[in-house]
């Protein structure tokens, strides 16, 4: 426009409100985490617009073994994530369960999820468990 | 008997009789029917021997797999009638059987088929695992080559 250079009082509202406009579709497009890259997520959780869950977590056979635990609550899991971040942040509190790595999948609410690209969404109480190879029968 | 279908997993630490597994399949409408009984081998591993298993599973899984597994069997063979699986938990020893399974049809080839592909998904798909225990005290998980993620996986 052209108020610069007749009006030189601060903004006017029609501007205000179209820079409040354009900052709430910004945090709307940070908000899908999918697409965001590592900056934005840090934007985005200063904005506080990062969902996240607590789950339980159930471990059975050799994941047992490797982290001492059959079953624990995780609290602030980001979701939506991708299975392969959710293994990861499995391992980061079992660095043991990196034995498995290649011979495992995830079960999120009794779904097998193959460690990958794969992106799940995570309800406060879903269960997700850590399923090596079966052996039953 | 009412004539809905059943489809029954019982996971269990108790020993459940072949018999009753059988009776949970009859049927005046079946002219057929399909067992098997899967027992726990005395295997010898690099000189170790197996002197029983420890089977676990996460329970509520299993059933929603073993539903997908009898829908699986029903769409294959459609005159199936009653399918009932039963499968051991805890300590099971060498000679002692780790799952029996029984399935039910008008005439024997569905039923013949079906017991084969039940026992095979089962492996592949149902979440209960194994130990090998050994006499050395040792013991090890295994692994079905059924199921996909396995490191010797089948295909």
């Amino acid at each position: 426009g052209q108020q610069s250079a007749i009006d030189p009082s601060p903004l006017p509202n029609r501007e205000k409100k179209k820079r409040q406009r354009k900052k709430r579709k910004r945090q709307q497009q940070l908000s899908s985490y999918g697409s965001a890259d590592e900056a934005e997520v840090k934007c985005a959780e200063a904005a506080g617009s990062f969902m996240t869950s607590q789950v339980f977590v159930f471990y059975f056979a050799k994941s047992v073994e490797l982290t001492g635990v059959k079953q624990e609550e995780v609290t602030a899991v980001p979701t939506p994530i991708s299975s392969r971040d959710l293994w990861n942040l499995l391992v980061q509190r079992h660095p043991r369960l990196s034995i498995l790595q290649g011979q495992v999948v995830l079960a999120v609410r009794q779904q097998y999820v193959d460690i990958g690209d794969q992106v799940v969404t995570l309800g406060d109480g879903d269960e997700v468990a850590v399923v090596p190879p079966l052996s039953g029968g | 008997m009412s004539d809905e279908r059943r489809d029954i997993l019982k996971l269990s630490r108790d020993w459940l009789p072949v018999q009753d597994v059988v009776d949970a399949v009859s049927s005046a409408s079946c002219g057929s029917i399909s067992v098997f009984i899967g027992t726990t081998r005395e295997d010898e591993v690099d000189g170790r021997k197996v002197v029983g298993l420890e089977y676990e599973a996460y329970e509520l899984m299993a059933q929603s797999e073993f539903i997908k597994l009898c829908g699986d069997i029903r769409e294959r063979w459609p005159t199936v009638t009653h399918i009932c699986v039963h499968h051991r938990l805890g300590w099971v020893m060498v000679g002692e059987a780790s799952v029996v399974m029984a399935i039910s049809s008008p005439h024997r080839h569905d039923s013949q088929q079906a017991i084969n592909h039940c026992i095979s998904q089962l492996k592949a798909n149902v979440p209960i695992w194994k130990k090998e225990v050994y006499d050395t005290q040792e013991a090890s998980w295994k692994e079905n080559s059924e199921c996909p993620w396995a490191a010797v996986a089948e295909g």
